[in-house]
């Protein structure tokens, strides 16, 4: 061993996003990507001043949900989350929660692992060896040659 | 030598990434992961533990 790192998590990969939110429950068809950002609606189809490029419409969010979204900034390339605050405390997905906190935390997670490997991938080290989530929330990933 | 591996621990709230890589030294090893971590995110601090330094000194004197 010789040198390790320490990296503050951007999401920024929306292949890795989109697989991440697979990993969250959702099935291929409920999510859309889009170049160009486009418009959120609210629970009751309005349009909502949001837009974004990753997209997955309320009807696949939960009972009386809003459109939920990822828009990409043009300058850091950084996908940012547009949760709405009814969603984050009162909706409840298919995964059992709501949109809040620990939700967002989880597809972190998803997408870091998601990454990692995608990222391995392309410099030979895309082989999975061990894969484990740990009792504190945290997930190990081992990657070898391959 | 064994193959280089890289581990990767991702923290409880999905903020922040440790990157290891074990079985390799020197640049190599730095080679071997810059790439994931510029791709993951913001690196905010790097170590170099004993044994690169190691490497690096039988490079210098030429051992």
């Amino acid at each position: 061993m010789s040198h390790y790192c320490n990296v503050e998590l951007e999401l920024r990969d929306i292949d890795a996003l989109v697989l991440a939110l697979l990993d969250m429950g959702f099935v291929r068809t409920e999510i859309e990507v889009h170049s160009e950002a486009q418009p959120l609606y609210g629970f009751q189809g309005d349009l909502r001043p949001e837009k974004a490029h990753v997209i997955i419409r309320r009807q696949h969010v939960g009972d009386s949900s809003n459109d939920l979204g990822f828009v990409k900034d043009p300058v850091t390339g950084r996908l940012t989350a547009i949760i709405s605050d009814f969603d984050q405390t009162h909706v409840i997905g298919r995964h059992g929660g709501t949109y809040g906190q620990a939700w967002v935390d989880s597809l972190s997670k998803a997408y870091a692992v998601r990454d990692s490997i995608k990222l391995g991938m392309r410099d030979g080290y895309g082989r999975v060896i061990k894969q484990e989530s740990r009792a504190d929330g945290s997930i190990y990933l081992r990657l070898g040659r391959g | 030598m064994a193959e280089p591996e890289i581990e990767i621990l991702i923290s409880p709230d999905g903020k922040t990434v440790k990157i290891e890589v074990i079985n390799a030294s020197g640049a190599e090893c730095l080679r071997l992961t810059e790439r994931i971590e510029f791709g993951l995110g913001r690196v905010t601090g790097r170590t170099l533990t004993p044994d690169h330094q190691r490497v690096k000194e039988r490079v210098k004197d030429g051992t």
